[in-house]
């Protein structure tokens, strides 16, 4: 006996050989493969040209020709879903034969090494893809050069989203040969495709619908989707489309950035999507060498997956199922599980016999293997009561404060306007996660075991309509030892530990990761630029006065200098106790060369409090500054109207939301007033027990003082309103 | 020499084949014969390394066979129902072969097309069944392997071309020592042509003799024995496998060689005595009703 070998075939046939004649009898695929191409890269190209002439002016043209073409061509390439049809066309039509016995008859008895039959029908897929798409892309440049609308920025944007939909479609053509090998027929090859594509993301969807329904402290994190071994996942979330990033980077030729920043979004998932790539191409290798020729024809060609497959399909079809509607009609209610249970039993016991019926083809067989119905229903259920009734503690489980590395904590009371570093609007708790690394592990633990409980007992009581809590509503993430990044909602009750808190909100982490002003590098940049226009406006909650500063005073950085200095006194106590006397609101606004726009543009409020010295001063020197006593005189007002927003329950327990209006014009109630009143926005509830916006005061200004006339209005503490005026409020009639 | 030992594949709960052991000597023509289902088709799959056996070796000269590229160029197949390109012609599938097998005779090809009269550049979609029985024996044997595995080989051809691809298989085997291989579930089609014959029922080989030491080795008597003897005492001593008896005639099938079966009965006189030869048929309805099996329901209805 001696061993295989398969060299002297190599000798007879070169590689080019193999390919050419494997081609010939997969002609339409490569027809398709190039019209497709030749229609997207140089019909669309042409297309776009044609459709943009003429210009009126020669930059602006060139500006936004590049701009369409980077968009059309480039890393934002809009249609990859065709590249997706053409890999899983690809991928079980190379292998096709295996599903015909008279086929399999013919190619498996030839003098053809398995290994090499694979490889040459696997490249032959990917030069069918490659070898259209380089060459429409090779003469779409051509034009885009003949034309003069390219340089070496988009070139790079093309090449580098050439490469992306290349690994999309390696990612789709692996998987779709994986599905042609594990099924017998080009149907069931199909559904395969579109079964292991889907699977992940369903399963993610599914664990995330299950959570956020049944999980009362979780919160969706956008960590909880960074990872996902989808090749379509990879491809398409991290894309930022329409960012006037391109726009600027590509115009003004500049390769180097454009390809940094396009490596910083998508470089982490397009590494992950090569491993997958390498690990499915292995995997489909393994199940061609594997699968036995006799299985053409039937439905899955390893018997051993069926019972697997029905398992995995049963329970996630079931519970999807089962959420969905449940979903779909509403349901809230304690009628709401038992309508699910049933629908899940339903769903479980269709889909296992449907799936007997796709298996044996066989519309009788549908019974087969029932004892895998309780299995599938039952494993489903025990999933849905895991989550329905929160079986492992999930709402309760609070780290140990020795497995916390850090800690970040956002409170929803506080309204802070944060930007990332290219000043794109970000969400509190995403600059916190990005900025706040709280060191106090045994303070973080303690706040999110009462945070936690509390949020839970809030949740608990609450009923449809009635949403009140009983304390101030937020955010902990934990950030464990073990790399684990874990948010959870919390509730702090208006009782805490002032001390405790302060170990938080009183540190420069906290700070850091709350606060614009400590992350201000890009508006520094922004103000220090030929562009920048800064303006300041500072506000009492009656009187504004702005300033908008001129191309070298650096407005906006002295402020923060001064500002910062007074957030050294920042904690909870201030908050809690302190009364703002103002808000300072920033705008910087890029005034762009881009003849479209697209400029940046933020603003960011700073309230201030009578103890912040330092940016009252800094206020008064630019001649901003006003009276912490208030400015608006009594004699200027023709009358204050004192506005109280209340929820009234009906008898059926709806509750409605409703006002009563009282009017002073007597100049004595109307100094109280102006005392008192706040701006709006600024008097959150840091008192706690009341909410600051259920009172509010507009004064109607007969001689309006400089630059300001109508109306003025601000909130104001039910504990500063006169006895008088909470009784004339609640003998006023409530309107709706 | 092919080999197979104790080979058996499984498909499901069916028995395709069960503990086959035979052996196909090189230049002889091996005849395969079974009913539909008996596994003669699966039995070349695995011996053509198309399918995996369970259990059991294939060997092909002391080579195993599954995903050997060195073995694999000793043999052609041609399965019952060939597979031909989609709008493929009998020159498309020329030039085909012709990348895969080295040795695959181009002229000869285009001589016996011509031959057989058919149009090589006529789409075979459009051929007769037995066309493309004509044609895809005309690319093994031009494929110029040491092998040619033939199921169900004359199924579709009419006895003229049958008479014809028989004379190609003898000049062939002559010129350049070709081994066929070749089944049928009808005996008659098969021997003629056969120097070994192997008979295949549910997964099982019931007989694998060579053609020649069967007929050698079985005799079939006619006699009337003279007034007094006893035929019983007449056959004593002798390995009978029939006997029938009409009127005074005696049909006597038994085992043995020409001359010991004269010599045998030499001793007992008779009034009429003939040694015959018997048919193939007939030595295989004698043999396998031996062990129980009513073999003209099997390969001869």
């Amino acid at each position: 006996m001696t061993s295989k070998n398969s060299s002297s075939t190599e000798k007879t046939m070169t590689f080019i050989q193999k390919q050419k004649s494997i081609s010939r009898r997969r002609l339409v695929l490569w027809v398709l493969s190039c019209l497709y191409f030749f229609t997207a890269h140089i019909l669309g190209t042409l297309m776009i040209l044609v459709a943009n002439r003429p210009g009126t002016n020669p930059e602006r043209m060139r500006k936004s020709m590049l701009d369409a073409f980077s968009t059309y061509l480039g890393t934002r390439y809009p249609i990859w879903f065709f590249v997706i049809i053409i890999a899983a066309v690809l991928g079980i039509q190379g292998f096709a034969y295996l599903y015909d016995q008279r086929k399999v008859d013919f190619y498996e008895n030839q003098p053809i090494a398995r290994k090499d039959r694979f490889f040459t029908i696997y490249i032959n897929g990917i030069l069918i893809y490659v070898l259209p798409c380089l060459v429409s892309l090779a003469l779409a440049i051509i034009i885009l050069m003949v034309n003069g609308f390219f340089n070496m920025a988009l070139l790079a944007d093309i090449l580098y989203g050439a490469i992306r939909v290349f690994i999309l479609f390696l990612g789709i053509y692996h998987v779709s040969m994986i599905a042609s090998f594990l099924t017998g027929n080009v149907v069931m090859a199909g559904m395969m495709t579109a079964f292991l594509l889907l699977v992940e993301p369903v399963t993610r969807l599914l664990l995330e619908a299950l959570r956020s329904t049944f999980f009362k402290t979780y919160f969706a994190d956008t960590f909880a989707f960074d990872i996902m071994l989808n090749p379509v996942y990879n491809y398409i979330i991290p894309g930022q489309w329409g960012s006037s990033f391109f726009s600027r980077v590509i115009y003004e030729n500049r390769p180097g950035e454009l390809l940094a920043h396009v490596a910083s979004m998508r470089m982490g998932r397009d590494i992950v999507a090569l491993v997958v790539i390498a690990a499915t191409l292995f995997i489909a290798y393994l199940l061609y060498q594997k699968r036995r020729n006799e299985m053409s024809s039937v439905a899955i060609a390893f018997e051993g997956i069926k019972p697997v497959l029905k398992l995995v399909v049963g329970v996630l079809g079931a519970l999807c199922c089962g959420m969905i509607i449940r979903s779909l009609f509403g349901f809230t209610g304690g009628g709401a599980t038992w309508f699910t249970v049933l629908i899940i039993i339903l769903a479980g016991i269709v889909i296992c016999c449907f799936a007997e019926v796709i298996y044996d083809m066989n519309i009788h067989a549908m019974f087969r293997h029932a004892w895998h119905i309780p299995v599938v229903v039952g494993l489903s259920l025990f999933l849905f009561f895991v989550f329905r009734l929160d079986l492992f503690g999930y709402d309760r489980k609070v780290p140990d404060a020795s497995d916390i590395q850090s800690g970040a904590l956002v409170l929803h009371n506080i309204n802070n306007n944060v930007y990332d570093e290219n000043l794109d609007y970000i969400e509190p708790i995403d600059f916190a996660q990005k900025y706040m690394f709280l060191e106090d592990a045994e303070a973080i633990a303690e706040i999110g075991a009462i945070g936690q409980e509390q949020y839970v007992n809030t949740m608990n009581g609450q009923t449809e309509g009635n949403y009140r809590s009983n304390g101030w509503q937020g955010l902990l993430t934990y950030r464990l030892k073990g790399g684990w990044v874990i948010t959870r909602r919390i509730e702090i009750p208006y009782d805490v530990d002032e001390a405790l808190l302060n170990r938080l909100m009183g540190t420069e982490e906290y700070k850091e990761g709350t606060m614009m002003v400590y992350q201000d590098e890009a508006i520094r940049a922004l103000e220090g630029s030929e562009t920048g226009i800064v303006k300041l406006v500072y506000t009492d909650g009656i009187l504004e006065r702005g300033i908008q500063a001129g191309r070298t005073e650096e407005l906006y950085s002295r402020f923060a200098e001064c500002y910062r200095k007074d957030l050294e006194q920042f904690d909870f106590s201030l908050l809690r106790k302190g009364s703002p006397v103002g808000v300072a609101r920033i705008d910087v606004t890029e005034m762009s060369t881009d003849p479209y726009g697209g400029g940046q543009y933020v603003w960011l409020q700073f309230p201030v409090y009578r103890e912040y010295t330092h940016t009252l001063n800094f206020l008064k020197t630019i001649g901003v500054e006003l009276p912490t006593d208030n400015a608006l005189r009594a004699e200027e007002v023709m009358d204050a109207r004192v506005e109280w927003h209340e929820e009234i329950a009906d008898e059926d327990g709806n509750v409605n939301y409703a006002y009563r209006v009282v009017s002073y014009s007597d100049k004595e109630m109307i100094e109280q007033f102006l005392e008192k009143v706040r701006p709006h926005d600024l008097l959150d509830a840091w008192s706690g027990e009341e909410s600051a916006d259920e009172y509010s005061v507009s004064f109607t200004i007969n001689t309006a003082p400089e630059g300001y006339s109508g109306e003025r209005s601000g909130s104001i503490r039910r504990e500063d309103l006169p006895a008088g005026v909470l009784k004339d409020l609640e003998n006023a009639v409530p309107m709706q | 020499m092919i080999e197979t030992i104790g080979l058996s594949k499984r498909f499901g709960d069916v028995r395709a084949v069960e503990n086959v052991s035979l052996q196909i000597r090189e230049q002889e023509v091996f005849g395969l014969v079974g009913t539909n289902g008996a596994g003669k088709s699966t039995l070349l799959r695995i011996i053509t390394g198309i399918l995996k056996q369970d259990a059991g070796t294939v060997l092909v000269d002391s080579e195993v066979v599954f995903d050997n590229v060195e073995t694999k160029k000793k043999f052609f197949f041609i399965p019952d129902d060939p597979y031909f390109f989609v709008n493929g012609t009998a020159e498309d599938m020329k030039k085909y072969y012709a990348e895969i097998y080295p040795g695959f005779d181009t002229a000869r090809f285009e001589r016996l097309l011509k031959d057989f009269g058919l149009d090589g550049r006529r789409k075979i979609a459009g051929y007769s069944k037995g066309m493309k029985k004509q044609l895809s024996i005309l690319l093994g044997l031009c494929a110029g392997t040491k092998y040619l595995i033939c199921d169900e080989t004359f199924d579709g051809l009419d006895p003229v071309m049958r008479q014809g691809i028989k004379s190609l298989f003898a000049k062939d085997m002559e010129d350049r020592g070709l081994t066929p291989v070749l089944t049928s579930h009808n005996l008659r089609e098969l021997e003629d042509i056969c120097d070994h014959m192997g008979l295949l029922h549910q997964g099982g080989i019931l007989l694998s003799e060579d053609i020649s030491s069967m007929k050698l080795s079985i005799q079939k008597v006619q006699c009337v024995f003279a007034a007094g003897i006893e035929a019983d005492s007449a056959m004593k001593d002798l390995d009978v496998l029939s006997h029938n008896v009409r009127g005074r005639l005696h049909t006597i099938t038994a085992r043995g060689t020409r001359e010991e079966i004269t010599a045998h009965f030499g001793s007992y006189p008779t009034i009429f005595f003939e040694i015959l030869s018997p048919s193939l048929e007939e030595i295989f309805i004698t043999e396998t009703e031996v062990v129980g099996y009513d073999i003209k329901k099997l390969i001869l209805d």
